[in-house]
C-alpha cells in the first residue's frame, strides 16, 4: 500500500499540472500554424474571412476566391455550428484579428443542432476559461456528460501535443491561410443514391439562434460585414431530407431582419419561392452532376473549383472590393 | 440489467473498488461468503435471466463431484465424470453452435422460417464451463482429496474478477491460495493487484481501443484500401487481440490479488515466442495449459507413436478453434496452428543462443501467427483468402499511399498525431516486455515508481473508455 497512494498521487497532480499548461502552451504554438483562429488573428487588415463547417473546408478553394494577391483566411471545423462561430469570432476580435467581410457557412441543420462540440480542433486556441464556457453551454444546451466533459477538459488534442515536433509540421503543410489543399474525388449517381437521409433536429436550437445573432452583432460593432452562403447540396437531398427547405426557410427569415447578405442556391429559391432582391443573391450550380460530390452535401475537389468560381463572382456582385 | 456491468470498465472498476473495501471491512470469517455473495450479485446484474444456469451448473457439478468422491468402485468414479463432463459440455455446445445447428439442421432441411432463431450466449459460459470440467477431472484424479468445500468451489467457479474472459483458473492454486493467504490484508498483494490493474488498463484503454475502431474500419471492407493499409491493420489487429485480451488478464488477475486470491499469469510476452509451440506456452497459458491437462494428455500426448502424437495435436487444437466460435474460420484457424505445431522442430540451445537467428525466427513466428489471427478475424474464409491476396498483390510504397493508409484512424489530417500517440505507446510496451525477457535494466523502486506512475497517467490522459467490451468475453 506503502506505493499505491504516492503513485496515484502524483499522477494526478501531474494530470492536473498538464491540463492547465496546455491551453497556455498550445495557443503560443498556433500562433506558427497556418491553420486555426491565433494564426488568422495575426494576419493584419484582412479583407475576406471565411467561417464554417466541413462543407466550407471541402467546398471552398481560397485561391480561387480572389485570385494570387487575395488576404483571405478559412476557418472550417467539423460540425461547425452558430455558437462556436461565434466563440471563435470572440476569440479573434480578442487576439486584435480586423477582417472587412466575414462569409459565413449557411448550413440549415447547424441551427437545430444541440450545442456539440465535434472538433477538437476549435479548443487548441482557446483558454482553459473559454473552455470551460463553452462546455458549461453545451450541459445546457447539448447533451454533454462527464464523460464529454471529461474527454473535452482533460483529453483534447493530446495525441497532437504529444507528437507535436512531428505531426504537427504534416499536418500544417496540408493548410494554407486555413484552407486545404487536399484532392477529394466525386462520388458516382449510384453511390449518393445509395447514401441515407441525414438525420437531424428541425426545431431551432435557443442558443444557435441566440449565437448568429450575437455573432452578426459583433461584427457589426468591429465593422465587418456578414455574407451568408449556402453551399450547394446534391438535389437529392431536397427529396429524401423534407425537413431542410422548412428549417432553410427560418434561416432566411431571421436573417432578413439583420444586416446581412445571403447567397442562396437556385432550386432552394425555386422550391421556397424566393426571388432576387438586395439582399438575397441566387446562383446557379450544377447539383444534378454527381462529379461534383463526395455525399449529399460535400463537394469533391471538381465541385469545390468549381463552387469557388461562383463565389467569386458572387462576391465581386455586392462590390465586395479586395486586393 | 444495470447498464453493461461487464462490458463499462469504468463501472466495473469501481464495483471492484467498492466489493474490495468492503470485502477488508468485514470480518475474516464471512469473507468468503461475502465473495460468493458478490458474484451471485455481479452475474445477476450482468446476464440475469441466465443466473439460473449458473447456479444450477455448479450445483449439478458439484453433486457429481460428492459421487465420485462417495464410490471407490472405478466404474461408477467414471459414470459420474462422464456424467458431469458431458452434461457441462453439452450445454456449451448448445448455446455456442445453436445458431449453426439451427439454420443448417432445422431452417433448411426442413423448410422452416429463414427467420434465424437467436439464442443469446450466456456470459462466461465458456470459461466457468471449462473450470467446471477441470475441477471434475481433478476430483477424478484424487488431487483435491475427500473433502470438497461447498461455499469454496461455488466461489471458485462464480468468481467475479473472472468469470466474463477469464483465467480459467485451476481449483487446486484457488484453494492454496486461500489456505495461504486466508483472505487476510497483505500490503504486498495490494501493491502486486494495483500494478497488474493499472497495467491491464493501459494495455486496454491506451492500446486496444486505440486500434479497435481503425482495424474494425479496414476489415469491414478491405477492397477499399491499400496493401499497405491491409498490412498495418494485419499487424495492429495482432496488438490489439494481445492488448485487448491480455490487458483483461492483467485487470482480472489484479483484481484477484487484491481479494487477497493468487491467479497465475495468462500471457507471458507471446511475441517474444521463438517458434509455435513456444507462442502456446506464452498465449492464454490458461486456456493452452487445460487443453494439454484435459484433451491432449488424455488422448494419449506424446506417450504414443509419432503420428498418434501428431493426431493428438491436430485434435488438441481443433477443440482449441471450435472454442472460440462455430465458424469455418476458427476451425481453420486451430488446424492452421495444429500443423504448425507438428512441422515446428523443437528449439535447441544452441540456435537459442544466436541473438541473429533468434531474431529471425521470433520475427518468422510474428508474421506466422499475425496470418492466422486473420482467420480469426475476419468473419468469413472467403473474406480471409481475400485480404490476403490483397496483402499482396495491391502492395504499392508511395508517401499518399501511407498517407492514406493511417487515415481510417480520425478520418482527417490529425490521424498522423493519432498514429504517432498509438505507435509510442505500442514502443514504450515492446521495450517494456524487451526488458522483463533479457532482464536488461534490474529492479528498482524508483524506477517501478515511476513506471506505474506513468501508466497511471497514460490512462487518464490517453485512455479511450466508453461502452466497450472485451473480444474474448464473445467466446
Amino acid at each position: 500500500m506503502k506505493q499505491v497512494f504516492p503513485i496515484l498521487l502524483v499522477s494526478i497532480i501531474f494530470c492536473s499540472l498538464f491540463v492547465f499548461t496546455k491551453s497556455m502552451i498550445q495557443q503560443k504554438l498556433m500562433v506558427k500554424a497556418n491553420f486555426g483562429v491565433s494564426h488568422s488573428a495575426s494576419i493584419k487588415d484582412m479583407d475576406l474571412l471565411l467561417i464554417g463547417s466541413s462543407m466550407f473546408r471541402q467546398g471552398i478553394d481560397i485561391g480561387t476566391i480572389t485570385g494570387e494577391e487575395q488576404n483571405c483566411y478559412l476557418l472550417a471545423y467539423n460540425g461547425n455550428q452558430p455558437y462556436f462561430e461565434y466563440k471563435e469570432m470572440e476569440n479573434f476580435y480578442e487576439k486584435g484579428g480586423k477582417v472587412k467581410v466575414l462569409v459565413i457557412d449557411m448550413y440549415a441543420y447547424s441551427l437545430t443542432s444541440m450545442v456539440k462540440l465535434s472538433d477538437v480542433r476549435i479548443l487548441l486556441d482557446l483558454n482553459i476559461k473559454s473552455q470551460l464556457e463553452i462546455l458549461k453551454n453545451m450541459k445546457e444546451y447539448g447533451d454533454a456528460d462527464s464523460e464529454t466533459s471529461y474527454k473535452m477538459i482533460v483529453q483534447a488534442n493530446n495525441e497532437l501535443f504529444l507528437t507535436w515536433p512531428i505531426s504537427f509540421p504534416l499536418i500544417n503543410k496540408q493548410y494554407k491561410n486555413g484552407g486545404k489543399t487536399s484532392y477529394k474525388a466525386g462520388k458516382t449517381e449510384e453511390a449518393l443514391s445509395r447514401l441515407k437521409p441525414i438525420q437531424a433536429s428541425t426545431e431551432i436550437n435557443d442558443k444557435q439562434l441566440e449565437s448568429l445573432k450575437l455573432l452578426i452583432n459583433l461584427c457589426h460593432e468591429h465593422n465587418t460585414k456578414v455574407i451568408f452562403v449556402e453551399t450547394p447540396k446534391y438535389i437529392r437531398i431536397y427529396n429524401i431530407n423534407n425537413d431542410y427547405l422548412a428549417i432553410m426557410k427560418k434561416y432566411i427569415k431571421v436573417l432578413n431582419n439583420e444586416n446581412v447578405n445571403i447567397c442562396i442556391h437556385r432550386n432552394t429559391a425555386e422550391k421556397l419561392s424566393i426571388i432576387d432582391n438586395e439582399q438575397i443573391i441566387i446562383y446557379d450550380f450544377n447539383n444534378y452532376h454527381a462529379d461534383n460530390y463526395s455525399d449529399l452535401i460535400h463537394l469533391s475537389y471538381n465541385g469545390r473549383m468549381a463552387f469557388s468560381r461562383i463565389l467569386n463572382e458572387m462576391l465581386k456582385s455586392i462590390n465586395i472590393i479586395l486586393k | 440489467m444495470i447498464p453493461q456491468l461487464q462490458t463499462n470498465i469504468l463501472l466495473f472498476l469501481l464495483f471492484s473498488l467498492t466489493v474490495t473495501i468492503i470485502h477488508y471491512i468485514i470480518p475474516l470469517k464471512y469473507r468468503l461468503l461475502w465473495l460468493l455473495f458478490v458474484n451471485v450479485c455481479f452475474y445477476m446484474v450482468s446476464s440475469t435471466y441466465f443466473i439460473v444456469l449458473l447456479v444450477a451448473l455448479t450445483l449439478f457439478s458439484w453433486y457429481c463431484a460428492k459421487k465420485i468422491i462417495q464410490y471407490e468402485e472405478i466404474r461408477q468414479k467414471k459414470k459420474w465424470l462422464l456424467v458431469g463432463i458431458i452434461s457441462t459440455a453439452s450445454i456449451l455446445c448448445f448455446f455456442k453452435y445453436n445458431k449453426t445447428f439451427i439454420n443448417h439442421l432445422l431452417v433448411s432441411p426442413f423448410g422452416f422460417s429463414k427467420q434465424t432463431i437467436i439464442i443469446l450466449f450466456p456470459l462466461g459460459l465458456s470459461y466457468y464451463s471449462f473450470k467446471i470440467i477441470s475441477y471434475l477431472c481433478d476430483v477424478y484424479k484424487g488431487k483435491h482429496g475427500k473433502e470438497i468445500n461447498f461455499v469454496t468451489y461455488c466461489t471458485y467457479v462464480t468468481l467475479y474478477t473472472q468469470i466474463t474472459s477469464g483465467p480459467i483458473s485451476r481449483y487446486e492454486l484457488f484453494r492454496k491460495s486461500l489456505c495461504e493467504q486466508d483472505l487476510k490484508y497483505k500490503s504486498e498483494n495490494i501493491e502486486k493487484g494495483f500494478y497488474h490493474v493499472i497495467l491491464g488498463l493501459f494495455m486496454k484503454v491506451v492500446i486496444a481501443n486505440r486500434l479497435a475502431t481503425f482495424v474494425s474500419i479496414i476489415f469491414t471492407a478491405p477492397d477499399k484500401f491499400s496493401g499497405i493499409a491491409l498490412w498495418l491493420a494485419a499487424f495492429f489487429y495482432s496488438i490489439e487481440l494481445y492488448c485487448d485480451f491480455g490487458g483483461y488478464s492483467y485487470l482480472a488477475i489484479g483484481l484477484t490479488e487484491l481479494l487477497g486470491l493468487r491467479c497465475e499469469p495468462n500471457f507471458l510476452r507471446p511475441y517474444f515466442a521463438y517458434n509455435i509451440k513456444e507462442f502456446w506456452n506464452r498465449w492464454h497459458i490458461s486456456l493452452s495449459t487445460w487443453l494439454r491437462d484435459y484433451i491432449y494428455i488424455p488422448l494419449g500426448g506424446n506417450r504414443c507413436s509419432k503420428i498418434r502424437q501428431k493426431i493428438n495435436i491436430i485434435i488438441t487444437f481443433l477443440v482449441s478453434g471450435i472454442w472460440h466460435g462455430a465458424g469455418l474460420n476458427f476451425i481453420i484457424w486451430g488446424l492452421y496452428h495444429g500443423f504448425l505445431n507438428i512441422v515446428t522442430c523443437k528449439q535447441t540451445n544452441i540456435q537459442k543462443r544466436n541473438p541473429i537467428k533468434t531474431v529471425s525466427k521470433i520475427l518468422l513466428n510474428v508474421l506466422l501467427v499475425d496470418i492466422g489471427w486473420l482467420f480469426f478475424g475476419l468473419p468469413k474464409f472467403s473474406e480471409t483468402l481475400n485480404y490476403l491476396k490483397g496483402m499482396v498483390m495491391k502492395m504499392h510504397l508511395s508517401i499518399s499511399s501511407l498517407q492514406s493508409s493511417i487515415l481510417p484512424f480520425t478520418n482527417d489530417n490529425t490521424c498522423i498525431a493519432y498514429f504517432l500517440t498509438v505507435m509510442f505507446f505500442i514502443i514504450i510496451l515492446f521495450v517494456k516486455e524487451l526488458n522483463d525477457e533479457i532482464r536488461i535494466i534490474k529492479y528498482h523502486r524508483i524506477l517501478s515508481f515511476l513506471w506505474q506512475a506513468f501508466l497511471v497517467v497514460s490512462v487518464l490522459l490517453y485512455g479511450v473508455f466508453g461502452l466497450n467490451g472485451f473480444i474474448y468475453a464473445n467466446f
